[in-house]
């Protein structure tokens, strides 16, 4: 094939990965959603008209006005800022802990991928059985036990993701070290462990990070859930889940205070998703 | 109503338009031929617009004839069978052209009305068996099925039928195979069951495509004789498509060569091969390696270049940037095909001199092999094993306790290797050849046996070897796909073994890659290339050149060229040949292909079942006195050459499973030469057998004496 | 001598929604006298001739032009071919002289060849007069002599033995009743490699046996 007219090197890596997402309309109607997420976290102090935190006993459940475009939580709050405030909590956990689960499952997978036997057949029923445990269940356990705090729902969704993770890298891993390459890597004598992470881990890469974009959207979901359940963040820091819970007791008096907060979930959730799935459909189209 | 058909031509004469008879009506009263293509044109929808997959292509199939149509990988040649059965795809369709089959267009009309135009009258062997076969049904159901569904058939009746046919095919135990599942016969029989699938319908044309590239040769040529036989006696048209050039001169009554989407030459087999008019043709046959051609004596000439991509053609003749003719009106005008001599057609502007001689192609000298003979005067041995074993350990079916079992994948072999040679190794897929490379690489660890090499014991895993050790010793792997880290560019691939190995300075090591990249005819613009810009033969070569970079003492060859067009193979066996003689590397060599092996390899080793049969010198394993099973091997090799005569010896039945490998010779339960013995060869089946001296270098591991042995005819003739 | 050596295989057929125009063309521009029409698996439906093809003027008289033009458009094969049951067939494993006497007996020129119901081949009045050209080694080069003979047990070995002890090899040889001499038999006899001379020295020196034609071909 030519080559001529296209950037060269890394630069047309870069720009050939970035045409595969502007190939999909699916994929690109993802990216739109996530961006516009990550633009309101980042701008969020710009964005917000009032303080997350602040509460006007006069607007108490009140439905949009020109003051609060949203309306106003049960508390008087800004429901608009703390939709926006809270774009910054769930962006930021959600990719931390899904990013601590991949790297937990990868090593995990790899090794028993890799080497087999053993190894394998201990890592892998240990993590089959925590996988056997609702996920619900689980979290609930460990945030019982280790008490709320961002910290520790990113450690829970890391323990109850890491397993799906290994399980994934670890078919990859079966199937990749049966290729001709990784018997002339063992031929020139090389470290198993240079092995595991460079001749077999940069080919799993594909499935692993597309795989990773639906964990972000699941874990979006854990977040939520947790907050709805009160194990989440602790008040009053603006929480997609925790805004939920405090509504649904006036679902009846103020329903819109529910909406917003379920709209943001599930559009991130959403966005993930078609992100992901149109991903996967291009690169693995025409193979 | 009889009347309604009586003596309806007894008062016309050719005055009414009915044209009258040929002169000769015992040559086909009715002479249409059965298949007609013309000027066919394929196009495949794809995301870069449409890509013209065939263009041109025009052939006639005439009633009981075989008719090849030869091609490297994405020629298109798949894709003339499939437009035929209208098996496209959805993104496939025929843009130009017609298919006439007896007579009738195939080409615009619906599904169904093809369906009943075509009705039963057109089969098709794929490549894998298991394709056409439902692996949930017993065979003799699936059989039935054909006689039963549209016939009216009874059961009982259909199936002795198909039990008739699987006895045409030379099934054994045809009534056994009808109970069992697919998956419970090999691989063989399997092609065979689909064959007569195939011919319950008594079709009038049988699409064949590529149904033995996947069998070993020995299976491969019992079924080419079932096509032959088949043909004469159901006087079915064939259509056989094949890569391989060997297998086309067996089958064939004409041919048809295609190249980059289009015919490029069309004539009877012998000219074809013989008298070749079209510079791509000409190109084939001088790159393949002929049985008894070797190294020393001749060339073998690659055709430079690659097939160009079909979004991607060149302006003028296709073939022409990578033609030795090639002159300026080739780069703007495309030839059209014309007829050289009655009955051959080729698209070349030249090809009437190239038929008639007046353009020779270049002649290169043949490879110095000076400086390799000088290197092998020293006679040292690099590499000796003596009664190697390797077993693996079988799953046990038992869930708890039960005996261990072993399959025995290489058991008791010797072999030496001496400085600067090349050993080949031959034989059946499952014959242990790969295992006891892998052994001596490391990459299996030994049950047994001593593996020396320049004096050093290698009989550990390569875990355990030290960094010198296994810098000597390196290895060529089959898959081009595979044998790439697709991640990583091609620069860096090389590039490690050279850092690993500390071969050179950590910042020479860039101008050493490049200096192997131009060994391996590749150049400086291929270091930042990514595996999957890179051809199969580039890759093979990049494969190559990593296992070459850290100067190893001794390169072991998994099939390096056998997943590779002829075209390429040529080059990439050539350029083994030239690190052989810059190096001086001593090479082991695994094949199937005999005529490669023999081309490429001073000693051969032939293997069976876990065991070395035959060891000798590469002459001495091509002339008697040879092993049975040698003698087998050699007379089911496909020869590319239509003169070529090979005494019929056939195997019967298959492997026997190295997990229980037959007491005695293990050869014995198919060897066709145990009569010769006394009382039967009943000794075969009791003692294992000698080895046998026939000279220095060349044993055989049989009971029949070697008098006997050496009294048996060549197995190749070649009748000029 | 049997069927199956001497038909067709995979002859040419029709399906019974194949319009006439077009089955009229088929068999026009291939030359066919006959074109078996089959259903799915090959089962023999019908059997289109030209005999059949040819419309009925009476039908078409009562017609207007352009009635004409739908009428003949709208016919398929399936409304003129003769009906599988009226059909004459034969199978593969029948002598071709039988199946010469289902031709001449029924006065039709083709016969289907049937296995199993599925039409495996056809065989026609061509095919049988290329086999009787076969018969009488028609292609070779030789001297065709017809003897007349008495109808008597024995003279056959006569003819043979007095040929034989030439040294001559026969290409052919055929006897029939003789067709204007009752009680008498007429044999043919093609022998290569002599002259037409020396045949008849050597055999009319045959007891009761008469050269009645000789001839170099």
């Amino acid at each position: 094939m030519q080559t001529t007219g296209k950037p060269s090197g890394p630069g047309r890596q870069v720009w050939e990965n970035l045409s595969i997402v502007f190939r999909s309309r699916v994929a690109t109607a993802g990216l739109v959603i996530i961006l516009f997420w990550i633009l309101v976290a980042i701008f969020a102090p710009i964005l917000a008209p009032h303080d997350p935190l602040a509460q006007d006993s006069s607007a108490i459940n009140q439905a949009p006005s020109r003051q609060y475009l949203l309306g106003a939580d049960n508390l008087g709050r800004d429901i608009l800022s703390r939709l926006i405030y809270g774009s910054r909590t769930i962006l930021l956990l959600a990719p931390l802990s899904v990013l601590c689960s991949v790297a937990v499952g990868t090593l995990l997978g790899l090794i028993g991928g890799y080497f087999g036997g053993l190894i394998d057949e201990v890592v892998m029923r240990i993590l089959d059985a925590i996988m056997a445990f609702p996920t619900i269940l689980l979290y609930l356990i460990i945030i019982a036990a280790i008490g709320p705090s961002a910290l520790n729902v990113v450690l829970a969704i890391t323990f109850v993701g890491a397993p799906g993770v290994a399980r994934l890298v670890r078919s990859l891993t079966l199937d990749i070290r049966t290729r001709d390459y990784i018997r002339a890597a063992e031929t020139r004598g090389e470290n198993p462990f240079y092995i595991m992470f460079l001749e077999i881990l940069p080919n799993a890469r594909g499935p692993i990070i597309i795989d990773s974009m639906l964990r972000v959207g699941y874990a979006i979901f854990s977040i939520g859930t947790l907050g709805f359940l009160g194990l989440g963040l602790p008040p009053p820091t603006p929480d997609w889940g925790g805004m939920i819970s405090s509504a649904r007791k006036f679902i009846w008096t103020n329903p819109l205070g529910v909406l917003w907060p379920a709209l943001a979930i599930s559009s991130l959730v959403v966005a993930l998703n078609l992100f992901a799935d149109g991903l996967r459909e291009e690169s693995t189209r025409y193979q | 109503m009889h009347e309604s058909h009586i003596q309806d031509n007894a008062q016309m004469g050719p005055s009414d338009g009915w044209i009258p008879l040929g002169k000769d009506p015992l040559q086909q009263p009715r002479d249409v031929p059965v298949l007609s293509v013309e000027r066919l044109a394929v196009s495949y929808e794809t995301r870069y617009g449409d890509v013209p997959a065939v263009r041109d292509v025009s052939f006639t199939v005439q009633r009981g004839e075989a008719y090849s149509i030869v091609g490297e990988s994405g020629c298109g040649k798949s894709t003339v069978a499939f437009s035929i059965v209208s098996f496209l795809g959805r993104n496939g369709k025929i843009v130009d052209g017609h298919v006439l089959f007896q007579g009738r267009d195939l080409v615009g009309h619906s599904e169904e009305e093809l369906r009943k135009l075509r009705g039963d009258r057109i089969s098709m062997v794929y490549q894998d068996p298991m394709q056409a076969l439902n692996p949930s049904l017993r065979i003799g159901e699936q059989l039935a099925e054909v006689l039963t569904v549209h016939r009216g058939i009874g059961q009982s009746e259909a199936e002795d039928r198909c039990i008739h046919m699987l006895e045409q095919v030379h099934m054994p135990d045809p009534a056994n195979v009808m109970r069992r599942y697919p998956h419970q016969i090999s691989g063989g029989q399997q092609q065979r069951v689909v064959i007569a699938m195939a011919l319950l319908n008594d079709p009038a044309l049988l699409i064949m495509d590529e149904p033995t590239t996947a069998l070993d040769v020995t299976v491969e040529a019992a079924v080419l004789d079932l096509v032959a036989e088949l043909q004469h006696k159901f006087d079915t048209a064939i259509m056989y498509i094949s890569h391989n050039l060997g297998v086309v001169a067996r089958v064939s009554d004409q041919v048809g060569v295609m190249y980059a989407g289009t015919m490029v030459e069309r004539a009877s087999v012998n000219d074809v091969y013989l008298r070749p008019s079209h510079p791509y043709t000409l190109g084939l046959m001088r790159c393949v390696p002929r049985l008894g051609m070797d190294k020393a004596a001749s060339y073998l000439y690659p055709i430079r270049g690659r097939v160009p991509s079909p979004r991607n053609l060149p302006p003028g003749c296709i073939f022409e940037p990578r033609c030795d003719f090639a002159r300026p009106v080739c780069r703007q005008k495309s030839p059209e095909m014309c007829e050289v001599e009655p009955e051959h057609w080729a698209r070349c502007h030249f090809a009437a001199e190239i038929l008639s001689g007046k353009l020779e192609p270049p002649q290169d000298a043949v490879p110095d092999l000076q400086a390799l003979a000088e290197r092998r005067a020293s006679d040292e041995t690099v590499l000796r094993v003596a009664r190697a074993k390797t077993y693996y350990e079988a799953p046990s079916k038992q869930l708890i306790g039960g005996e261990k079992q072993y399959v025995k994948a290489v058991d008791d072999v010797s072999v030496e290797m001496k400085r600067g040679h090349t050993l080949g190794i031959v034989g059946e897929s499952g014959c242990g050849k790969s295992t006891l490379v892998k052994t001596i690489i490391g990459l299996e660890s030994p049950t047994g046996g001593e593996f020396e090499f320049m004096g050093m014991d290698i009989s550990m895993p390569v875990s355990k070897r030290s960094l010198d050790l296994i810098k000597e010793l390196q290895m060529v792997f089959q898959n081009p796909d595979a044998t790439l880290n697709p991640s990583f560019s091609v620069g860096s691939q090389i590039g490690r073994p050279l850092r690993r190995f500390k071969a050179v300075p950590a910042h020479q090591v860039r101008d050493e890659v490049v200096r192997i990249l131009d060994l391996m005819r590749l150049g400086e613009n291929y270091y930042n290339r990514l595996p999957r810009q890179l051809s199969g033969g580039e890759k093979q070569r990049v494969g190559i050149a990593r296992a070459i970079a850290g100067r190893p003492e001794l390169v072991l060859c998994d099939e390096p060229v056998s997943a590779l067009d002829v075209s390429v193979q040529a080059a990439v066996l050539n350029l083994l040949l030239e690190v052989q003689q810059e190096m001086g590397t001593t090479m082991a060599f695994i094949a199937h292909d005999l005529s490669v092996v023999r081309f490429f390899c001073d000693t051969i080793a032939v293997m069976y079942l876990g065991q070395i049969v035959e060891f000798g010198p590469a002459e001495a394993i091509y002339a008697p006195p040879y092993h049975p099973y040698t003698e087998a091997l050699l007379s089911a090799v496909p020869i590319p050459d239509p003169r070529a005569a090979q005494k019929h010896i056939r195997l019967s039945g298959s492997v026997p499973s190295a997990l229980h490998p037959p007491s005695g010779c293990r050869f014995h339960t198919r060897c066709p030469r145990r009569l010769l013995l006394p009382d039967g060869g009943q000794i075969c089946t009791v003692e294992p057998p000698p080895w046998q001296r026939n000279t220095d270098e060349h044993r055989i591991f049989c009971h029949i004496p070697l008098d006997t042995l050496r009294q048996m005819d060549a197995v190749v003739t070649i009748q000029e | 001598m049997l069927v199956r050596d001497y038909m067709t295989r995979h002859p040419m057929m029709g399906e019974p929604t194949m319009p006439i125009v077009e089955a009229q063309r088929y068999m026009w521009e291939h030359n066919l006298r006959h074109l078996p029409i089959v259903g799915d698996g090959k089962r023999l439906l019908g059997l289109v001739t030209r005999q059949t093809l040819l419309v009925d003027p009476g039908r078409l008289a009562s017609l207007d032009v352009w009635e004409i033009t739908s009428y003949l458009s709208g016919l398929t094969v399936k409304d003129v071919m003769v009906q599988a049951q009226d059909v004459i067939s034969t199978s593969s494993d029948v002598t071709i002289e039988e199946a010469a006497r289902t031709m001449v007996e029924n006065r039709i020129s083709c016969l289907p060849v049937i296995e199993a119901g599925v039409v495996v081949g056809i065989i026609t009045e061509t095919d049988m007069l290329c086999q009787l050209m076969e018969l009488m080694a028609t292609r070779a080069h030789g001297v065709r002599v017809t003897i007349q003979m008495p109808d008597v047990k024995g003279e056959l070995a006569k003819l043979v033995s007095a040929i034989s002890a030439q040294g001559w090899g026969i290409l052919a040889c055929g006897g029939v009743p003789a067709p204007k001499a009752p009680g008498k038999w007429e044999t043919v006899v093609k022998i290569r490699n002599v002259s037409k001379d020396d045949i008849v020295a050597a055999l009319s020196q045959i007891e009761g046996q008469e050269i009645i034609d000789v001839r170099e071909m």
